[in-house]
Formats: C-alpha cells, sequence, structure tokens
C-alpha cells in the first residue's frame, strides 16, 4: 500500500479521523514468516505408521526401550485416551483426526553435545533460529527437540558442578535419576485429566528433565527448543523440573515449525515441582505454524514460601487450548502469571492460566493481554479457585483485550471459585480497540499510521516483553511487528 | 394434569471448563400441580391490563435469561398477565403487582409488559409468603421496549426460608429503547434467576442491578447476559451482595457485543461481601466480542470486611458483630433505595431488618 499519508497534515476532529482510518484499512493475506517457515526435506531415520493403536505404542515403547513400568503407563494411558471425551467447550478440533497423525518421528542422528556433531541440515535450522547463538551468550544449557527426539543437548560445565541435572527425559528414565523420574512423572498432570493429557501419557517422547539441588541458584536460564519440521506428525515432549527448597531457576521454552497444509499436532506436557521457599520462572515464546493443533499441558505445583512465574507469548499454532495450572499447596506459595496472546487470520488461540489456593496465604497474580486481528479469535479463559484451608489468601486477575478488526474476535471467560470468607480477591477485564486519540498523536509528531499502531501494540505487549531475557523480548516484538505489517491500508 | 420437569437452566452463552460447574444448573422434580400463587394488581388508569387466556395470544420469541426450559413451564401456568404503556404514554404512578404465595403450594406466571414508542412505565412485582414457609414461585418477565420507550423493572422477593424460586427476565429494545431492571433476591432456599436483555436497536440500553443477601444454607443461581446488536447500545450490568453462614451463589454475567454493535459500552461490576466461614462464592464474569470498535469492562471485588473499617468502628465501641450487619445493610440499602416507592423500601427495609436480627437469635 502505498503510504502516502504519513506527513499529510491532519484536519477535522478526532472521530473523524478515526472513522477515516477504519474506512481505509486493509488486510494482508498471510504473513511472512520465512525464518520460521523454511522446511527441510523429510529424512527421518524412522518413523511410525499413522494412527493410534496399542501396537504403534508398543512399537515407540520398544523404539525407546522404555523400562517396564512405562510400558505398561503407556497402554493404560492409550485406554483412558480411548475411554474419555474431547472437550465441548473449547474451539473445534474437527480438523484434528489421530488416524492421520504419526505419533513418532525420529531424526536421522543421535543426540550429539556438540553442534558441530548435529547434522548440517538439522544445525541450519537451529542456527536460523539463533539457538547456538543464544546458548554462547545467554543460557546455561540447551536442549534441542526436532521432532520426536533431542538431537543436541548441553549444560555449561559450572552448572553442571553446581549439582545441577539437566538432561533429556529418556537418559533420565534410565539414568541415575530413574527413581526421580517415576516418582514424579505425570503425577502432577495425570493421564485421566483430560484427553489429550491421556494422549501423552500413551505416545510422549523427548524433552527435558531439570533438578537443581537446594539452595542452588542458576544464574543465567537453560532453554528447551522443540522444533516439529515432519508434515502430519505430532510432538509430545515431556517437560519434567524439579527446583528443590530454596533454588532459583529460570527456563525458557521455544517452539516452532514449518506451515504444511496438513493438521500438525503438539500435546506436550510441562509439570514443574517448586519446593520449600524455592523459585521457578517458566518462559514460553510459542510460535508453532498456522497449521498446528496445540494442546499442551502445564502445570506447577508450589510449597511453602515458593514462587511460580509463568512468562507465556503465544502466537502461532492453528488451534491452541493453553492454561498453565498453579498449585499453590504450601502456606505462603505465589504464582505470577504473565501472558500475551496474538491471533491473526485462521487461528483460534484458547489461552489463559488456572490457579488453585490450597493453603493460608497464598497469593496469584494473572496479567494478560490478547490481540487479534485478520479474522483471527482469542479467547482469555481463566480460573481462580481458593478452597477453604486457603484463608488469608489472595487473587488478582487483570486481563485487556484489543481488537483490531471487527472481521476477528475476542472473548475473555475468567471464572472464580472462592470458598472462605477470608480471601481477597480482585478482578478486572477491559476490552476495545486502538485509541484513535493515540495514533492521532503519534502521527501528529511525524509517525506513519502503520508505525504508530504497530508502536501502540508493542506498548500494549510491553508487561510480557518487559518480563523475558533482552533476546526473547526482542523476538517478541519482532514477531508483533511481523503481524502488524501491512495491517493498515 | 400433574407434570414433573426436568429443565436445564442458566446456561452460559459461551461455556467453560466442565471440572468448574458453572456452565449451566439442572433442576429436577419441578411440580406443577397443586396451585397457590395469586397475583395482586395495582394498575395505574393510563395503563393498559390485560389477562390472556393462553400461549396463543402472547406476542412470543423474547429468550428469557434462563433460557427455553424456563418457556415450557411458564407455559404451563395458564393466564399470561400482560401490561401495556400505549404509544407516547408516560407513566408517573407505578404498576404494583403483588405475588402471593402459599405455603405448601406451587406457582408460575407469566407477565409480558409492553411500552409502545415514546411510552414510559414502571412495574414493581413482588414475591411474597410466611416466613417459614416452602414451595415454589416461578415467575416468567418479559419486557417489549418500543422505539425510545422505557421500562422500569423492579422485583423484590422476600419468600419464606423453604422456597424454590425462578425469576425469568427476558428484554428486547428497540431503537432509543430503555429497560432498568431491579432485582432483590432476599429471601427462598433455592433462587434462581436469570436475565437477558436484546438490545437490538441503535441507541438502546439496559441496567440492571441485582441485591442478594445470601444466608443459611441458602442457593443462589444467577444468569444476567446484555446482548448488543445495535450501534450506540449500552449496557450496566452491576451484582452486589452479602454471603454469610453456609451461603452458596454463583453469579453468571455477559456482556455479548454482535457484529454491528460498533460504538456500544458494555459494563459489569460485581461486589460480595463474604461473612460465612462455610460460603462458596462463585463469578464468571464473560466479554464476547465480534465487533471492534466497542468498549467493555468487568471488575469484581470479592472479600471480607475492610480491616481499616472494623479497627474504625471498633475504635467508636462498635463491635464486629454489630459493625457486620451495618455493613450488610449498607449494601442493601444502597440498592433498597432505587426502589421508587415508600412502601415498597419500607417492606424490604423491614424485610431485611428482621432477617437480620433473626440470625442472631
Amino acid at each position: 500500500m502505498p503510504n502516502d499519508r504519513e506527513h499529510k497534515p491532519l484536519r477535522g476532529t478526532e472521530t473523524v479521523i478515526g472513522r477515516r482510518m477504519m474506512e481505509d484499512k486493509t488486510y494482508v493475506e498471510d504473513i511472512d514468516r520465512s525464518i520460521y517457515d523454511i522446511k527441510n526435506e523429510d529424512r527421518d531415520a524412522f518413523r511410525l505408521s499413522k494412527g493410534l493403536t496399542a501396537a504403534i505404542v508398543e512399537q515407540i515403547s520398544e523404539e525407546k526401550n522404555d523400562p517396564l513400568w512405562m510400558r505398561q503407563f503407556r497402554l493404560r494411558s492409550l485406554e483412558r485416551y480411548h475411554q474419555m471425551q474431547a472437550p465441548d467447550w473449547g474451539p473445534a478440533l474437527d480438523g484434528l483426526n489421530m488416524d492421520h497423525i504419526v505419533t513418532y518421528v525420529r531424526p536421522n542422528t543421535s543426540m550429539k553435545a556438540k553442534w558441530s556433531e548435529v547434522p548440517r541440515e538439522i544445525k541450519d535450522t537451529f542456527q536460523r533460529l539463533g539457538i547456538p547463538q543464544a546458548e554462547r551468550t545467554s543460557l546455561a544449557g540447551v536442549g534441542a527437540q526436532y521432532d520426536s527426539e533431542l538431537v543436541y543437548h548441553n549444560v555449561r560445565r559450572e552448572v553442571e558442578e553446581q549439582g545441577v541435572v539437566y538432561t533429556d527425559m529418556e537418559s533420565a528414565l534410565t539414568g541415575p535419576q530413574a527413581d526421580m523420574v517415576r516418582e514424579h512423572f505425570m503425577k502432577l498432570v495425570p493421564p485421566g485429566d483430560h484427553k489429550f493429557a491421556a494422549l501423552h501419557g500413551a505416545v510422549w517422547s523427548g524433552g527435558s528433565f531439570v533438578y537443581v539441588p537446594p539452595g542452588v541458584s542458576v544464574a543465567i536460564p537453560l532453554q528447551s527448543y522443540f522444533r516439529l519440521n515432519a508434515p502430519g506428525a505430532g510432538q509430545f515432549e515431556h517437560t519434567l523440573i524439579i527446583v528443590d527448597e530454596g533454588a532459583d531457576l529460570h527456563f525458557i521454552e521455544g517452539c516452532s515449525a514449518p506451515k504444511y497444509n496438513v493438521a500438525n499436532l503438539h500435546a506436550g506436557c510441562v509439570e514443574l515441582f517448586v519446593g520449600k521457599h524455592a523459585k521457578l520462572r517458566y518462559s514460553t515464546i510459542e510460535n508453532w505454524s498456522k497449521n498446528m493443533y496445540n494442546l499442551n499441558t502445564k502445570r506447577a505445583v508450589v510449597e511453602e514460601g515458593g514462587t511460580i512465574q509463568w512468562v507465556s507469548g503465544s502466537f502461532g499454532s492453528h488451534v491452541s487450548y493453553l492454561y498453565p495450572m498453579s498449585i499453590l499447596k504450601g502456606k505462603g506459595a505465589r504464582a505470577e502469571f504473565t501472558g500475551i496472546t496474538f491471533a491473526g487470520k485462521g487461528q483460534n488461540l484458547d489461552t489463559g492460566a488456572k490457579v488453585v489456593h490450597s493453603a493460608p496465604q497464598t497469593s496469584s497474580y494473572m496479567n494478560t493481554r490478547s490481540i487479534s486481528k485478520d479474522g483471527g479469535i482469542s479467547t482469555f479463559r481463566s480460573s481462580v479457585v481458593v478452597a477453604k484451608e486457603a484463608a488469608g489468601s489472595k487473587a488478582a486477575v487483570s486481563c485487556q483485550s484489543l481488537m483490531l478488526d471487527s472481521i476477528s474476535r475476542s472473548d475473555t471467560i475468567p471464572a472464580m471459585d472462592i470458598r472462605t470468607r477470608d480471601a481477597d480477591i480482585g478482578h478486572e477485564a477491559k476490552i476495545g480497540r486502538i485509541s484513535d486519540e493515540a495514533v492521532f498523536y503519534l502521527m501528529s509528531r511525524g509517525i506513519s499510521e502503520e508505525d504508530a499502531r504497530a508502536m501502540i501494540v508493542s506498548g500494549f505487549a510491553d508487561n510480557v516483553s518487559k518480563e523475558l531475557p533482552l533476546e526473547y523480548a526482542v523476538e517478541m516484538n519482532n514477531l508483533i511487528r511481523l503481524e502488524m505489517i501491512g495491517s493498515i491500508g | 394434569m400433574e407434570q414433573e420437569w426436568k429443565m436445564t437452566i442458566n446456561q452460559l452463552p459461551s461455556p467453560t471448563w466442565n471440572w468448574l460447574c458453572m456452565n449451566e444448573s439442572s433442576l429436577e422434580h419441578i411440580k406443577t400441580e397443586n396451585w397457590g400463587m395469586s397475583m395482586e394488581t395495582e394498575i395505574p388508569w393510563g395503563i393498559q391490563c390485560d389477562w390472556l387466556q393462553s400461549a396463543a395470544e402472547e406476542q412470543g420469541g423474547v429468550l428469557g435469561g434462563m433460557g427455553r426450559d424456563m418457556d415450557g413451564l411458564a407455559a404451563a401456568g395458564g393466564r399470561i398477565l400482560r401490561i401495556t404503556a400505549k404509544e407516547g404514554h408516560v407513566e408517573e404512578q407505578p404498576v404494583l403487582l403483588h405475588a402471593v404465595c402459599r405455603d405448601g403450594a406451587n406457582g408460575i406466571q407469566k407477565v409480558e409488559i409492553h411500552a409502545e414508542e415514546n411510552s414510559c412505565v414502571t412495574v414493581i412485582m413482588d414475591a411474597v409468603s410466611g416466613q417459614q414457609d416452602s414451595g415454589m414461585a416461578a415467575i416468567q418477565t418479559q419486557l417489549f421496549v418500543g422505539k425510545k420507550a422505557s421500562i422500569r423493572l423492579v422485583q423484590l422477593q422476600m419468600l419464606g426460608e423453604g422456597f424454590l424460586h425462578l425469576c425469568d427476565v427476558g428484554a428486547v429494545c428497540q431503537e432509543g429503547g430503555r429497560a432498568r431492571v431491579l432485582q432483590l433476591q432476599l429471601g427462598g432456599s433455592r433462587v434462581y434467576s436469570g436475565l437477558l436483555a436484546q438490545l437490538d436497536g441503535t441507541d438502546s440500553c439496559m441496567e440492571a442491578k441485582v441485591g442478594y443477601l445470601g444466608r443459611k444454607k441458602q442457593r443462589l443461581d444467577m444468569n444476567h447476559v446484555a446482548k448488543h446488536m445495535g450501534a450506540r447500545s449500552q449496557s450496566r450490568i452491576l451484582a452486589s451482595g452479602v454471603l454469610r453462614d453456609q451461603a452458596w451463589k454463583l453469579f453468571r454475567g455477559t456482556i455479548d457485543f454482535a457484529p454491528g454493535a460498533s460504538d456500544s459500552e458494555g459494563e459489569e461490576r460485581e461486589e460480595v461481601l463474604l461473612l460465612g466461614e462455610e460460603i462458596v462464592n462463585q463469578t464468571i464474569p464473560l466479554i464476547l466480542c465480534g465487533e471492534e470498535n466497542v468498549r467493555g469492562s468487568h471488575g469484581a471485588s470479592i472479600g471480607r470486611l475492610d480491616e481499616e473499617m472494623l479497627f474504625y468502628l471498633e475504635s467508636r465501641g462498635i463491635g464486629a458483630a454489630q459493625a457486620e450487619d451495618m455493613m450488610v445493610r449498607a449494601r442493601l440499602d444502597a440498592l433498597c433505595g432505587e426502589i421508587p416507592r415508600e412502601e415498597s423500601r419500607n417492606l424490604v427495609q423491614n424485610y431485611v431488618k428482621g432477617v437480620i436480627s433473626h440470625g442472631k437469635e
């Protein structure tokens, strides 16, 4: 679009200008996601046939050399999966047919500890995503998963020397941490939790295990990055993090995939155990391709005086169901959730958070922003449950939504269930459009309308980006800019 | 004919997690035999009052907040009371509808209120019984608000401690039409209330204010919806109440902006004072938005008495129990003050006073 109005003198009232902006708006059909959209040729070493049967699940166990308990666990989970109904309250899942999903794709390499040993094509993919560079400059350890398996895992020696364990789930399952894994694996998110938790229990593969010993503070973050390359495949990584008493960790999770014409599925599971007076920050920038069904489950349990902080940016996926849950089990435990969701054309992103206060003097704070444009649907869904035992608890929820056009939707569905009189609960939500006055102000200072709107949206998202390490905040702001380009005529 | 009804009511316009048990409510074993509710009326001269003999004569088509199952039950109630303010008529005196419910009996009444173009009418409807009485009182009220017309509906529920009360309101507002509803849900053991206002016309508006006093094992289940269809439509929903003892309350409030409702505004607010050791307070305030150029907001403030205020009152010799009573009364008085008739205000204030002092025995 010609940008000839950038420096035009502005006349008339703000209302008139606002109306003109609305009338002139045009929309770009799709967004350039070239960095994320690069596809590698399918050169996997092994893939299972499509569908979900007991034979396929047994084959996964065979491939992964599961211990007996895990083989049995997978089969029990599959039974639960077949018994359970798909959710009847969220975005439609009609386009997801498990008979067409390949649940396990092993890349043509084993896990390496050096990038130089990772096959060139895969390494190039992660390089384009900036992972090795981020590792060099700002991370204490990195795990990189490609389709169903990790292809790279490394942790800095000084972190290892602190006693921190950061490894892939498969190694943890059979290595020195085997008992710890068995004690915690899918205890927080049992397979009976919902249909896709059961699916995860049956076919999980890959993911990371982290253990931070008592009192250890990991000064710089660990990161796992999940890349799904195979069309029509599912990714089911499991992340299990145990932060022991008084310890402190920041864990970053990133994910992306190229776009295909067939549905892909992500049904990962994250279980976080935050010990007494420990602190865990879990940051996610989710940028799955827009053919992805992202049905992920994340949950944390927090002991006395502990803190869980979720930072979540949801930009990709065709359909998302994503609501990190915090269970405040110990006295004085705290949860914070900061999130942004950006739903564009063809996206139906149902995101939010859940908190359960089950001990006295616990506190939680949810602060979210959502943006919808080009026919995208964004739903903020939350629940705050304060049990009878949680006397003296406090919870606050704040959600704001921005609609960039009238072909999109933005819904807010927050629930509160309070069962003690000794609680303070605050909730506020706002929905609206970009203020014409703010755009007018910026344009009167020589900023184009497109840039003005992008600036306002970036400012709107600032509560999340300021919570992220600088490199990731930059990536998130780039994503917003990418999404905003061309949305104004 | 004796019939037992099973109903699904108060459905959330957009459902959420089933485990929260907030998506809808179910009622079983609703009986329609043993009629025992009389509707006494006081109609000002300028207002037309008709008793329609069958459902065939009703205007129909207005969905209430409780949903379609309530229509079936209301139809079983027989005669329909229709109140009409003719075109251009502005009535200063309120219409008084007095539902008297008998102990052990069931009562169903459907009421239509029509305000034709440029007319204005106020209806004060109360539902009463003996304090210890039980039974069922179901009232469905439909508001037809014509162009630039106004209907103000005041519903005062002071039923006995064993009553099941179903209170369904549906409203349709044409261009410039205004519907205002004030509800005080003070009695009953199980109270289900729904309100759906469809703002079809440009510049139409609705205001709903609900006050409640939940006590003992009372169960209050509400579903209020403002559906914005017309441009520049406005809605405001305010729920304010107190929960004592083992009272259980679920308030669903929805502001729904349909595409085309540009320049519309919706506001929803809930304030709950928690006083009981074993109360359950559930709140789910929705904003559904399919239109860019709107402003919607909701807020909730749920908690106990402000400690600073308690400290202040105690420093002036007012004990915690007395302070609680003061706050309960203050909260309800704020809404009570909006009842546009002194006798009705006194009735409510005496009822609240009686309930509070009774609770201390």
